[in-house]
């Protein structure tokens, strides 16, 4: 009877630990940075709706954001970064599909911060690029957070940034990831 | 100096210009300037219930873009969920208990403090700008996006 029991416990906490395998969020926090150097004023903007998910069995992780959610102070700004930059009525989602690399040396299940590699594909403006950076994922209390920090090039992309503009808006743009991942119940 | 009628005209017509020049300059630094104001006197582009608005991106995404994008849209349901995250910002999920999808109400930032006292299963109505929508491709159920949203009083 007793072996029995230890066998249904054995049975049930393994299935709660495959539970954990997938985290996730509908809420992450992106932020968009193309300020030029010596530029009078910043060109930012934040996205306060991507959707995160990460398999921390395989460290594939997908983000997934709305162009039209980022929010900049300049409702003009905003204008333009939609109707010229981004084309964001074109191309609506921009997508990153990747992996940490080495996912094995994180330990999902023990509180600590670790710093990851993650390379992966960014698709924007509907164009497809690899991207490749370091970042950190902090474990806490049953809850997992990502941040990195990449820069990409505008170009790259089919971005056109014109001259006229170039004393304010760079031709690099600084992406900054910020989630707070729950585990996803089946 | 001698007023002379063309030197009257002349003067009037400068002044007038200078006048629409300094119009001209005061407009543009205000549209330069402008900040996406509160759409709390805003009155909303269309108003529905929020299953109708997710059904009609889920069959037709194309369409739907087109018809709703940018607009401000007053949405009325279900509160889901009260999601606040790791900054404090709130977002309202509005859904059919049945449904995976929902319609997710990025609130604005000075609207935190009405949308903190929301609960669970309360039926209200929100208006917000709709910035698109997700369909279910990661198995985390579509959504309706909108942002700077506001709670409509009654």
């Amino acid at each position: 009877m007793n072996k029995f029991l230890l066998f249904l416990f054995a049975i049930s906490l393994s299935s709660l630990l495959h539970a954990q395998d997938k985290f996730f969020t509908k809420t992450g926090k992106v932020y968009f940075d193309a300020t030029a150097p010596k530029s009078p004023e910043k060109i930012t903007a934040v996205n306060k709706s991507a959707t995160c998910v990460l398999d921390t069995k395989t460290g594939n992780m997908q983000f997934s954001l709305l162009m039209k959610g980022f929010e900049f102070e300049r409702a003009l700004m905003q204008e333009h970064f939609n109707e010229n930059y981004a084309e964001s009525t074109k191309f609506p989602k921009s997508e990153f599909k990747g992996n940490i690399a080495e996912n094995a040396n994180v330990n999902y299940t023990k509180d600590g911060v670790y710093v990851v590699k993650v390379k992966g594909q960014l698709t924007l403006h509907g164009e497809t690029k690899e991207v490749e950076t370091s970042g950190t994922v902090s474990v806490k209390g049953g809850s997992i957070s990502l941040a990195a920090t990449f820069t990409i090039n505008l170009e790259e992309y089919k971005v056109n940034v014109p001259t006229v503009v170039g004393d304010k808006v760079s031709k690099t743009a600084k992406i900054t990831v910020d989630c707070a991942l729950e585990p996803l119940k089946k | 100096m001698i007023m002379t009628q063309k030197r009257k005209t002349t003067l009037i017509i400068l002044s007038f210009l200078l006048l629409l020049a300094a119009g001209a300059v005061y407009y543009g630094y205000r549209e330069y300037y402008r900040t996406n104001t509160s759409l709390e006197r805003s009155t909303p582009n269309f108003t529905m219930a929020a299953d109708e608005l997710i059904n009609s991106f889920s069959s037709d995404e194309k369409g739907a873009n087109a018809k709703f994008l940018d607009r401000i849209i007053q949405v009325n349901g279900t509160i889901k969920s009260v999601d606040k995250d790791e900054k404090g910002y709130y977002t309202l999920v509005i859904s059919n208990p049945t449904s995976m999808s929902s319609v997710r109400c990025s609130m604005d930032s000075l609207e935190m403090q009405k949308a903190s006292l929301v609960k669970t299963n309360q039926t209200l109505a929100v208006k917000g700008i709709c910035t698109g929508y997700n369909a279910d491709e990661m198995g985390l159920g579509a959504d309706v996006i909108l942002n700077r949203c506001i709670i409509v009083e009654n």
